[in-house]
């Protein structure tokens, strides 16, 4: 037998029994540098007409890992999770609105170019750089939020955003990965802005 | 709760559903795997909730492993065996499981790594790069075409410009043509489909090769697998015309890649890419494999393990109620049952358990009914056989005495306890009695007849006895050891009758010679009264001496003999008894001052104040003591210090008190011929003595209900003891 057969073997023991000491203790995201991590740099929410809209600028730096698995053929997804929220002083926060803005980025080996597919229009543009497609996607500009009238004339509404890796989209080896590690799934802290 | 939870971990309805739960999550897990877009998206759940089942699972386990140790360590019927066959289950399950296992992995691992090889990386890089060449080629060509247009478009003025694009478009077969101006505005532009408002805007970094390169070319995937060449060309200004002097127009052409050849390189781009990805997800993979199956395994081993500990208890249940049973059968409760709730032979088991247990019972109640019927007959054979006055003795076959009653204790004059259990030939001689009737029947205990009868004498401290001895032979009661067998040995006591008889044969006698012999004796005696007083004046002297002697003597002779016939007519007469109360302690001093006087002899008297009162016939009474005193003193009257010594006491005998006179002498005593004779009439062992006076004692006794014997005394001489009932008035009053 193989020593990786053997290897396999006490690592599948040992992943079964430990799965869950594991799950809870590597669930949470290691630390990293500010600089290293997903955020949410500015955000503002503005109306043009009865329609409002949202522009971002994010900061996603991929690590080694995500451009190894981008490179060799893995797609990631990246997916801001933003959410219109009526905040209440007393009681918590009622959300009137979510949304979920997802970009495919991947590696065309053909054209050596990188795709970033717009997951909500279907739109696709196409990079020769990794950082061009990264900035095409840290920047969101003008996106429809909701229409004023879903709105409650006279409340307070802010807008909360957060831009992380969705982990769901990976193939499935790679989920119970993302699963244990965090490093497999970025993501950003939640940013409030007020809808104007 | 401890119960509350044993119990729910004893019922296999929560263990079987656990199981099944997990059976179907992991089937959803390996779905997934295989790449089942419903259970993909739960993968990690799935995995979140097995590991938790596995988990209580785990717990249950361990909970029922806990509990088997526990009564093992306690020692509690069955729990051994549990364990025993728990762990046979587990070795019988993992065994095979974990060689699966093993070779699973292992095959898994090779499997996969043999989708991988070198060669068939290189094949599909160089069919990327064979794809990239041809693309690249037609990419070229077309980028010499635009150059040739752009030049063609050179001096065409703003106006003609769309139209010359639109022929241009033609010419090129491209998707899209337009030309931008100095600052990247759209000057005029071609599309088709034709009437598209915004044709395809360069990227950013294509015009940032145009403006570097002076030129740009370049393959672009669209979504989907169509892919476009950009061409982008300067449009030369004439020269010498204004717009030299300016940085040239742009003209922008688009091309699609001709369907057969875009779907061709998508199609390796695509394989690639597979075959990149699996490379890069080969470790992730096998680990995705190596848990679905760990899991599975861990899963049947536990499984296997519950089941093991399931079965274990419902196979030894019955037996530990068994074990249970038939400790209390052993603890003598035959009312122990085992329910009958199965079918199989342990059903069968429990069914023979039962009537087993029936039949014990009832075996029991009826040996415990006999046992209690013999006990019944014991006591009352008891009963009668204390109170017969017939002694009864057994004996076994070896002569060994085994029971014996009241009554042959009484008349044998000894307590029979410590003989019990010994061979009467080896008691001593210093037991009498008992040593003196077993030499006197010992012959007829071995003769064969089944029963005989032999009257014994017997000596003992009290004199002669005569016993009518009858002997039968026990049935023998073979296997029961020595109990059965031997002999039963009745006896009476026919001392007191034999001397009954003889004393109303005396009586009989005396009365007889009183009376015979009293009606010659006064005319005898008158008539030689008058021979004396008729002839004395009419003879001479020495006749009238020879006369008044003879006649005198014929007159004492005649007195004499009529002091013996009122003695004998005393004892014949028939009793008549005045019975009064009587201060026994005065009447004795009495009698005893009567005698003071004696020469020679030293009466002395011990009263004893307890006595009191006798009920009985004063005269009689007197009598009695006058005989006995007179006896003593007579016994003694030779001695030259004689000593007579008279002392009363009370005694208990078998709940009866009585009152006790004893007079010791320290004469010659009685002699052995004499001894047991002494109360009969006739018999004396003084010279002169009418032999009546000890059989007058033993008259007046046996009339007030009382016994009188003669005890030799260790210093010589005689006590003898009368002992009377003592008045129960008198007992109150003490």
């Amino acid at each position: 037998m193989s020593g990786l057969s053997v290897r396999a073997y006490l690592r599948g023991m040992a992943m079964a029994l430990g799965l869950a000491c594991t799950a809870w203790l590597l669930g949470a995201p290691p630390a990293h540098a500010e600089s290293d991590r997903f955020s949410i740099v500015r955000a503002h929410a503005y109306q043009i007409y009865s329609v409002y809209y949202l522009d971002a600028t994010a900061r996603i730096p991929l690590d080694a890992t995500l451009r190894g698995a981008l490179t060799n053929g893995v797609s990631v997804v990246i997916a801001y999770d933003i959410r219109v929220v009526h905040t209440r002083g007393w009681w918590f926060d009622d959300t009137v609105a979510t949304l979920t803005q997802r970009y495919r980025l991947r590696y065309h080996a053909l054209s050596r170019r990188y795709l970033v597919d717009n997951l909500n229009t279907g739109i696709s543009h196409s990079f020769s750089r990794l950082s061009e497609a990264l900035d095409d996607i840290a920047n969101l500009r003008r996106l429809p939020l909701l229409d004023q009238t879903l709105l409650t004339k006279g409340r307070h509404y802010q807008v909360d955003l957060k831009v992380r890796v969705d982990a769901g989209d990976y193939p499935l080896p790679l989920r119970v990965r993302a699963f244990l590690e965090g490093a497999w799934r970025p993501s950003s802290d939640w940013y409030r802005c007020p809808l104007n | 709760m401890p119960v509350e939870l044993k119990r729910l971990t004893n019922r296999a309805w929560p263990a079987v559903l656990l199981i099944v739960l997990t059976l179907l999550s992991v089937l959803a897990m390996s779905g997934a795997v295989e790449n089942s877009a419903r259970f993909s998206r739960h993968y990690i759940w799935l995995l979140v909730f097995n590991t938790v089942v596995l988990l209580a699972l785990s717990l249950l386990i361990a909970a029922n492993l806990y509990w088997a140790v526990r009564q093992a360590k306690r020692q509690e019927p069955g729990a051994r065996l549990t364990l025993h066959l728990v762990l046979l289950f587990i070795l019988i399950a993992l065994v095979p499981v974990s060689v699966v296992y093993f070779f699973s992995i292992r095959f898994l691992d090779q499997g996969i790594d043999s989708w991988f090889d070198v060669r068939i990386e290189r094949a599909l890089s160089d069919a990327l790069d064979l794809g990239r060449g041809a693309l690249t080629e037609r990419m070229h060509d077309l980028q010499r075409q635009t150059r040739d247009a752009a030049e063609g478009l050179s001096g065409v003025s703003d106006l003609r410009l769309p139209v010359a694009l639109v022929t241009l478009r033609a010419r090129l077969q491209a998707s899209e043509v337009a030309v931008f101006g100095a600052d990247d505005h759209i000057i005029a532009a071609s599309t088709d489909p034709p009437g598209r408002v915004v044709p395809n805007l360069p990227p950013a970094d294509a015009l940032r090769h145009y403006r570097r390169d002076h030129g740009y070319a370049g393959l672009e995937p669209e979504g989907g697998h169509r892919l476009q060449i950009r061409i982008l060309m300067p449009i030369p200004a004439p020269p010498g015309s204004v717009e030299a002097l300016q940085p040239p127009r742009m003209l922008q052409a688009v091309f699609q890649v001709p369907g057969r050849a875009s779907e061709l390189a998508s199609q390796v781009q695509d394989t690639f890419d597979h075959y990149q990805e699996l490379t890069f997800l080969r470790t992730p993979l096998k680990q995705s494999f190596v848990l679905t199956l760990s899991l599975v395994l861990l899963l049947s081993v536990l499984a296997a393990v519950w089941a093991a500990l399931y079965s274990a208890r419902r196979v030894v249940q019955p037996i530990r109620r068994l074990i249970d049973a038939i400790r209390r059968v052993a603890g003598g409760d035959l009312q122990a049952k085992l329910p009958l709730t199965r079918g199989d032979e342990l059903g069968l088991v429990a069914r023979s358990f039962n009537e087993m247990t029936a039949r014990l019972l009832s075996g029991y109640e009826e040996t415990e009914r006999g046992r209690r019927q013999l006990e019944r007959q014991r006591r009352y054979l008891q009963t009668v056989l204390e109170h017969l006055t017939s002694g009864v003795l057994t004996i076994d076959r070896n002569g060994v005495l085994r029971t014996a009653n009241a009554a042959a204790e009484h008349i044998l004059e000894t307590t029979l306890d410590p003989f019990y259990g010994r061979r009467l030939a080896d008691l001593g001689s210093h037991t009498q009695l008992i040593h003196g009737l077993y030499q006197a029947i010992a012959a007829r205990l071995i003769e064969p007849a089944d029963s005989w009868e032999q009257e014994v004498e017997l000596f003992g401290e009290n004199g002669r006895k005569i016993l009518i001895c009858r002997g039968a032979r026990l049935p023998e009661q073979p296997g029961e050891g020595s109990i059965g067998g031997g002999s039963v040995i009745v006896f009476d006591d026919i001392t007191a009758l034999i001397r009954a008889q003889r004393d109303a044969a005396w009586g009989e006698v005396a009365r007889r010679l009183a009376h015979e012999v009293r009606n010659p004796l006064t005319p005898i005696q008158l008539s030689a009264e008058r021979l004396r007083r008729k002839l004395l004046p009419h003879v001479s002297a020495a006749d009238a001496r020879i006369l008044e002697r003879s006649t005198d003597t014929i007159v004492q002779q005649v007195e004499s003999m009529k002091q013996l016939v009122n003695a004998f007519s005393e004892y014949a007469r028939a009793p008549v008894m005045q019975l009064s109360e009587v201060d026994f302690n005065a009447a004795v001093a009495e009698v005893i001052e009567l005698y003071g006087a004696h020469p020679g002899v030293s009466l002395t008297f011990a009263p004893t104040e307890a006595v009191g009162l006798l009920y009985a016939d004063p005269g009689r009474l007197r009598q009695l003591l006058h005989n006995l005193l007179k006896n003593a003193v007579e016994a003694v009257r030779d001695k030259p210090l004689g000593e007579v010594h008279v002392e009363t006491c009370v005694t208990q005998r078998a709940d009866q008190p009585f009152v006790e006179l004893r007079i010791s002498d320290n004469g010659e005593g009685i002699p052995d011929t004499l001894r047991g004779q002494i109360f009969e009439p006739y018999v004396s062992g003084k010279t002169g003595g009418s032999g009546l006076g000890l059989a007058v004692v033993k008259k007046i006794v046996e009339e007030h209900n009382g016994l009188v014997w003669a005890e030799p005394r260790r210093e010589g001489g005689t006590c003898l003891v009368v002992r009377l009932p003592r008045w129960r008035a008198a007992v109150g009053d003490a």
